[in-house]
């Protein structure tokens, strides 16, 4: 786990493999097109939340 | 609500630099990532107290945790992640979203453009699929190879968090 952490600090590389890049964008593209529409009042639910966490510590 | 100027600027600074290095050198240096990480959630504490601070907290944890199983997989760079996860913090929560789904899509067209400027989207497309058939048998045999060729990033990440800026939830 260390390794990994001191890997991830070190690596300062700033390129993604071309299948990432294309496969990723598609699967946001998805996402996007989710969160716009929205079917389940997912977004709602989360900015409420999110709302309440504010306000919590607001109100400290 | 409009993005106020505190964020506006150092997002566009930052994502701009690290899209000017990674094009010269393939790097996104820490050097900019991580004090721009820091002066993001140090920011938004001081201007808009312990809100500003989840705000900016969460929008690293949402933007950089989206990148971050890329890089696991070895097929992303760490200095993007950081990147993404510095931008999350400056735009926050949650606008770290758009930033993070848009620099996807963005960086989705710059890898069909080096693609076909490669000469190699027909077997990027082949290697999708397998690797989407390999998934699908749940690992089984050897995982599939990949092409290996690659692309600079920063950009999509410039075009994600300007975004973030315009586009609000």
């Amino acid at each position: 786990m260390m390794n990994l952490i001191r890997n991830f600090v070190r690596d300062e590389k700033g390129e993604d493999l071309i299948e990432y890049g294309l496969l990723a964008a598609f699967v946001a593209a998805v996402a996007t097109a989710v969160i716009i529409g929205d079917p389940l009042g997912l977004t709602g639910a989360i900015e409420g939340a999110y709302q309440k966490a504010v306000d919590a510590l607001n109100a400290q | 609500m409009t993005t106020p100027i505190w964020v506006l600027v150092p997002v566009v600074l930052v994502a701009a630099g690290a899209t000017w290095t990674d094009l010269k050198t393939r790097r996104v240096p820490n050097a900019l990532t991580f004090p721009a990480l820091l002066a993001g959630i140090a920011a938004h504490a001081v201007m808009q107290g312990r809100a500003g601070a989840l705000s900016a907290a969460l929008g690293m944890l949402v933007a950089g945790g989206l990148f971050l199983p890329g890089w696991l997989m070895g097929w992303k760079g760490a200095g993007d992640v950081k990147l993404m996860a510095a931008v999350g913090a400056w735009v926050g929560f949650p606008q770290a979203v758009i930033a993070a789904l848009v620099s996807f899509i963005a960086g989705g067209v710059i890898a069909l453009i080096e693609a076909v400027r490669r000469r190699m989207l027909k077997q990027s497309l082949a290697n999708i699929g397998m690797f989407g058939a390999w998934v699908m048998s749940r690992g089984a045999g050897v995982r599939p190879m990949t092409s290996g060729e690659r692309f600079p990033f920063a950009l999509a990440v410039l075009v994600g968090g300007v975004t973030a800026m315009v586009w609000k939830f």
